[in-house]
């Protein structure tokens, strides 16, 4: 998903992790987690995806992804789906989790007002509901306002947006009408897949409501060397 | 310890609307004659209240008003009062009225819920039904609106006594 | 049979009295909200489009959005949390030895006199009922709630052999008036408003009535009380069946599933075989938990035990006749697989307030079925003819808050892709397999993942208008404006950038 429709959150965790001091590769083979055949009952085409990627990632320390959801099914139905996986998922960390753990002492800065939205995957399959939200408040100048029902679901559900469209996108209108409530500059997210949906429902409704992806928050956070915040 | 629970008791019977009163056996008799007056009664045939003056039932039962029960046990924590049937303590007596009236004895109180339901299920002979009671009947079907009263007595009065 | 104009006269075969004005109701429904679901309407792509536009769907969302925060899924207080870890074992348990327990209940009832009919089909369980109506020449029968008579179609069946069926929950009671299905597992009625209310009562009173909800409920209060006493049996459905006392236990706000199963003659408790639980200890752990996730009450207002039919030489009430069906419809043959988790449930209806698809439908009729929600589409494709459900587990976007709602632990979501997988070896469909098959192909390779990146930016330079008509795209670009494909590849470009070379 990040490299087809949404290369902007990878490109801006990779310059995040190169200011933690880490030099990221992003392998030639690295693919796709297999998610969205695994969930619309195609797990036999969903596997060799998965082994695919899990491959390219052998040698590596840690795995860094920037999508919320990929983690999640990596996590719950990866080994049992590839056994390779299992030291795949060892490795493995979401974004936010990482750089709350490694980048500590990385100075951030931006001006701005941000509502976030739990992406369902990483909040309940992988049981992740705070760190993000930590990574937000250590950005100085920025402020978060909640929306009402914050982990409500965004409505995409991968093959759920095109299977069932008027469905899918009144369950947006929902979540567009709780983010806008907050009269935010940016609605944020982990996950590249509610954001490219809600972007799109923003704009096909003609509704003023920027997204970004976490990644490019703390990105747009960073503080040059040799400039004081 | 027997006070708390009656203090716990009537904190969560009166949460669900409940009535609750603590009276010595006197007082009781004497409450439950007010309680009746004249109206139409089920009473059933309990100890406490023999030599009571108390109005034969009405010809149709489902014309009585208010009905008198005795409790076979009590949770505090629920706030919930416990109605084995018998031939002569017919469901009807807590059902077909408005105002219903418990007596309750204060060792027969329980601590939770779940004690009432071994100390129910350990019953012998085994009653053909039972009726667990924690509040006077209601339904929430409209709109979500609390309704006070639906088919079962809208006033539930427990009479706790020693 | 009754013939109609037989039905009615006083003192003869009482009729319903609450069902009086029926044929006035002006409430109007889309067809897939009907008690019974025409053949042949199920496509839920287009029954869901057409739900999420219902008039009314806005205020029955935020009311059940209201409902499912107080619920607060996915938190439960430690003594909460703690009673859930007991009811999902005992779920569980129940489970590993579901005929042992079925086996010892029927036992157990057959000594306290109850008379058992256990069956596989809905047709059975429908002419063991009717049977009985028929012996006691019954006219009317006065029915508590229960979501297995709806699965099994009763009424429309006891109806067809001239025998008013009254619902008496209020809820129930609304529905069956406005000749609509069931909404919600535990508020059958929450899609409708007061002021919808209001005028169905008014149609049926042939007058005005006051909007005032006490003033409803009184309303159909005294119209069911007349039910109650006339009908000469009772139909009843069961929350839990102790397996070691042979008790049925019914829960209720109301009082009528008491009124229904003490003062008419005969009784029947309809159940299908997951209601049984080992003991009846275990009900003071599942009626509190029960009770919580369903109504946000420490217990119900009424628990009704039934263990036996009366003396028929004592005095006092209860019925001289006690029957109880039990059927199958299809569940036994998940046992031992992973769907069998879905006899956990304990009909709380928490997933349903929990889902936003739920939600954002104003209710369980766009399922099209008889359960809906997280667990009518687990549900309705395992039990008995299931094959006009089997599409149902795709509508949903796995967001998981069933799964954090639901207080006996069902891995919904996993069950939901267990059923797709299902689905998709069921019914093949070549065109969309070969689809699968072709990305499989494409992206499990480094060529063919590049040559699918060339291939989405070189979407990009293609205009919209035609762009917006490949199939997919289309879908997606029905509602949602596209995203931008001229990134594709980007990020593996940039690495390469950095480094210079590839890795």
């Amino acid at each position: 998903m990040a490299d087809l429709a949404s290369p902007g959150p990878a490109l801006a965790a990779l310059d995040v992790l190169r200011a933690m001091g880490f030099d990221p590769v992003v392998p030639a083979d690295a693919g796709c987690c297999g998610q969205p055949a695994f969930n619309t009952g195609q797990p036999r085409a969903a596997a060799p995806v998965l082994r695919h990627t899990v491959g390219a990632f052998e040698g590596c320390d840690a795995i860094v992804t920037v999508a919320g959801s990929c983690a999640a099914m990596v996590a719950h139905n990866g080994p049992a789906l590839v056994p390779a996986a299992s030291g795949f998922v060892r490795r493995m960390w979401e974004f936010t989790q990482f750089v709350a753990a490694f980048g500590a002492g990385l100075p951030l800065h931006l001006d701005a007002t941000v509502t976030y939205h739990d992406g369902c995957h990483m909040t309940r399959v992988l049981g992740e509901r705070t760190t993000p939200r930590e990574l937000l408040s250590r950005i100085d100048g920025l402020r978060v306002v909640e929306m009402v029902d914050p982990d409500g679901c965004c409505g995409f559900g991968g093959t759920f947006a095109v299977k069932f469209p008027e469905l899918s996108a009144a369950m947006a209108d929902v979540k567009l009408d709780h983010a806008a409530a907050t009269e935010v500059d940016w609605i944020v997210s982990a996950d590249p897949g509610c954001l490219v949906h809600l972007s799109g429902r923003a704009g096909a409704t003609g509704r003023a409501l920027p997204t970004r992806h976490i990644a490019e928050i703390v990105r747009d956070a960073l503080v040059p060397a040799g400039v004081t915040a | 310890m027997t006070d708390e629970l009656i203090e716990r008791f009537r904190r969560e019977a009166e949460a669900n609307g409940t009535t609750v009163e603590v009276l010595s056996r006197d007082d009781l008799r004497a409450r439950v004659r007010d309680l009746v007056g004249g109206r139409a009664a089920l009473v059933d045939p309990i100890p406490l209240l023999q030599g009571v003056d108390l109005p034969a039932p009405p010809a149709d039962p489902w014309d009585a008003e208010i009905g008198v029960s005795e409790a076979f046990v009590g949770a505090a924590e629920s706030g919930t009062v416990v109605l084995p049937q018998r031939p002569d303590a017919p469901r009807r007596t807590s059902l077909l009225v408005n105002t219903h009236v418990v007596l309750l004895a204060r060792e027969a109180l329980l601590p939770t819920y779940q004690d009432a339901v071994d100390a129910t299920a350990a019953l012998r002979p085994r009653p053909i039904g039972v009726q667990f009671v924690s509040g006077h009947s209601r339904s929430g079907d409209i709109e979500s609106a609390m309704i006070h009263g639906m088919h079962g007595p809208a006033e539930l009065i427990v009479l706790v006594h020693p | 049979m009754t013939a109609p104009s037989e039905q009615g006269r006083a003192g003869s075969r009482p009729s319903s009295t609450a069902l009086i004005g029926t044929e006035r109701v002006s409430l109007s429904h889309p067809e897939w909200a009907g008690a019974e679901i025409p053949p042949g309407t199920r496509r839920l792509p287009l029954i869901s489009a057409d739900a999420v536009r219902r008039p009314g769907v806005g205020h029955t969302r935020e009311r059940l959005e209201a409902l499912g925060r107080e619920r607060a899924s996915g938190v439960w207080t430690p003594e909460a949390a703690a009673r859930r870890e007991r009811g999902a074992e005992i779920r569980r348990e129940t489970l590993k030895d579901m005929s042992g327990h079925l086996d010892r209940l029927c036992a157990s009832l057959e000594a306290n006199g109850a008379i058992v009919h256990r069956v596989s089909t809905p047709e059975q369980a429908r002419e063991a009922v009717g049977q009985v109506a028929r012996d006691h020449g019954v006219s009317l029968v006065a029915k508590s709630k229960s979501m297995a008579t709806e699965e099994i179609h009763l009424t429309p069946y006891l109806n067809g052999l001239g025998i008013d069926v009254v619902e008496t929950d209020l809820g129930e009671y609304i529905v069956q008036a406005a000749g609509q299905r069931p909404s919600h597992i535990v508020g059958p009625a929450l899609h409708l408003s007061k002021d919808d209310v209001t005028h169905l009562f008014a149609d049926l009173n042939g007058a005005p009535v006051s909007d005032r909800p006490d003033d409803l409920a009184a309303f159909a209060r005294a119209r069911l009380r007349a039910d109650f006493k006339a009908a000469q049996m009772g139909i009843c459905g069961v929350n839990f069946a102790a397996a070691d006392t042979g008790t049925l236990v019914v829960v209720t706000n109301e009082g009528n599933a008491d009124m229904v199963t003490s003062q008419p003659d005969v009784l029947v408790a309809v159940m299908p075989i997951e209601k049984v639980v080992p003991r009846l200890s275990d009900v003071g752990v599942l009626v509190p938990l029960l009770s919580d996730t369903a109504n946000k009450q420490f217990v119900t207002t009424y628990q009704t035990w039934l263990s036996g039919p009366r003396d028929p030489d004592a005095g006092g009430d209860g019925p001289r006749e006690l029957h109880v069906v039990i059927f199958d419809n299809g569940r036994s043959d998940v046992l031992g697989t992973p769907l069998e988790e879905v006899l956990c449930c304990i009909r709380c209806g928490n997933c349903q307030f929990a889902c936003p698809v739920f939600r954002t439908m104003g209710g369980g009729h766009g399922y099209a079925s008889i359960y809906g929600g997280p667990i009518g589409a687990v549900l309705s494709p395992v039990i008995g003819g299931h094959s006009a459900d089997a599409d149902l587990p795709f509508m949903s976007s796995l967001c998981g808050a069933c799964a954090d709602a639901c207080p006996v632990k069902i891995p919904i979501p996993d069950l939901l892709v267990d059923l797709r997988n299902r689905y998709v070896e069921e019914h093949p469909r070549p065109v969309e397999d070969a689809g699968w098959r072709a990305w499989s192909l494409a992206w499990s390779t480094r060529v063919g993942y590049a040559a699918s990146m060339i291939g989405a930016r070189a979407a990009s330079v293609v205009p919209g208008g035609i762009l917006r008509r490949l199939p997919l795209v289309s879908t997606w670009a029905s509602v949602r404006s596209l995203p931008s494909f001229t990134g594709a590849g980007a990020v593996r470009r940039a690495a390469r950038k950095k480094d210079g070379h590839d890795r």
